[in-house]
């Protein structure tokens, strides 16, 4: 869904930096004539926006046919996957943790579900499949229900709250499948 | 999965459109509380979650497939984009529905302007992006099955726990109690077994 030129990306991060970098030094005493452009504020929002961290990565700097070919692979597809990292705490984790806020806020709102929460936790605490059943998933016992996991204050909130607030450790849980506890 | 099974049971959340009109909720702006015409989207809030989870769940069963062919990395890419927007509807879901104030009884509209990430983007980081790379890197790499960071993750995580136990003296301690525990309930016999376990 989201698609980048690689090239453009990795020029936005490398700017990016050197503002923070000039922004700091102004900060500690040692840059006094730096001051900031519209073009500056306009980057390093470009940066924020598209979740690109500022900064000259030496990576950058590595001789890279696909990059310089611009056929598009670059950086990230000159790599392994990092599964872990990138699905089961990227996307899945989102997934359990919007889903989870969804449940808890409709059972606030309305009555007709606001045992909701306690029915999700007893089926949680309740269901024990064969342990191959899910392969690669890992069945995992939640003796004290599944919303005692989310470190969230919207679970308390009665106001409205951003739905990035995920400290969570649950897809760890869910997902990882290791063979010690075969 | 279990989490899917059990949200995807009758009851849990609303399964129709019409749940939300009958709620009630002024839309507004939060400084002047004026009201606007357009109201929010909420989707079948049941459909949305399952979707998400399921094509978010099959593409992790993919990656861990032992072998594809081509035909089967065109699916997985497809998959992988699939994934993507089902997961975006869950997102604009699960933003309109934290928007509601419920004290005010109105939707707060400035919530999700607070956070200014691109509306298409699902984490907050570049995760969304790299996970579109995998079809290129299964190419250039093959089977992912020994370059998983699952089982690395796990050791490292042992290692930094024992290493832990040995600087803390609140978890250490902790340690200890339970060595000691089950030392009292077994006899003398697992004890050397226990205190080698608390001091490794």
């Amino acid at each position: 869904m989201i698609y980048r030129n690689h090239n453009k990306t990795e020029r936005l991060a490398v700017l990016a930096g050197a503002i923070r970098e000039c922004q700091i030094l102004k900060a500690m005493g040692a840059n006094q004539d730096f001051q900031m452009d519209e073009e500056m504020r306009k980057t390093l929002h470009r940066a924020k926006i598209e979740g690109v961290k500022g900064g000259n990565n030496r990576l950058f700097r590595i001789a890279r046919w696909q990059v310089q070919r611009n056929i598009g692979n670059g950086l990230p597809g000159m790599l392994w996957p990092d599964i872990l990292h990138t699905l089961l705490k990227g996307m899945i984790e989102v997934v359990c943790g919007m889903s989870l806020q969804i449940v808890q806020r409709i059972s606030k709102i309305d009555p007709l579900y606001a045992t909701s929460m306690g029915r999700v936790d007893k089926a949680m605490a309740n269901m024990l499949p064969t342990m191959q059943a899910f392969f690669p998933v890992r069945p995992y016992a939640f003796t004290r229900g599944i919303f005692d996991l989310i470190k969230d204050k919207s679970l308390h909130a009665d106001k409205p709250v951003s739905s990035f607030m995920l400290g969570t450790n649950i897809t760890q849980d869910f997902t990882c499948y290791h063979p010690t506890h075969l | 999965m279990q989490l899917m099974f059990a949200i995807g049971s009758e009851g849990i959340v609303p399964n129709t459109l019409s749940w939300y009109r009958k709620l009630n909720f002024k839309v507004c702006n939060n400084d002047g509380g004026s009201a606007r015409k357009t109201p929010a989207k909420v989707y079948n809030v049941n459909k949305c979650i399952i979707f998400a989870m399921a094509a978010a769940l099959e593409v992790y069963f993919w990656t861990k497939r032992p072998a594809m062919s081509e035909m089967n990395l065109t699916t997985y890419g497809n998959l992988i984009d699939n994934a993507h927007r089902h997961v975006f509807h869950l997102k604009i879901l699960c933003t309109n529905i934290l928007r509601l104030d419920l004290k005010k009884k109105a939707i707060d509209l400035a919530v999700s302007e607070r956070n200014a990430v691109d509306p298409r983007m699902v984490t907050s980081s570049n995760k969304d992006h790299l996970i579109h790379h995998y079809k290129d890197m299964i190419q250039q790499y093959g089977n992912l099955g020994c370059l998983d960071t699952e089982l690395g993750e796990l050791f490292h995580k042992i290692v930094g726990k024992e290493a832990f136990a040995n600087s803390n003296k609140q978890y250490g301690a902790e340690l200890m109690q339970m060595a000691n525990y089950v030392v009292k309930l077994q006899g003398n016999l697992l004890y050397p077994t226990f205190l080698l376990l608390a001091t490794f």
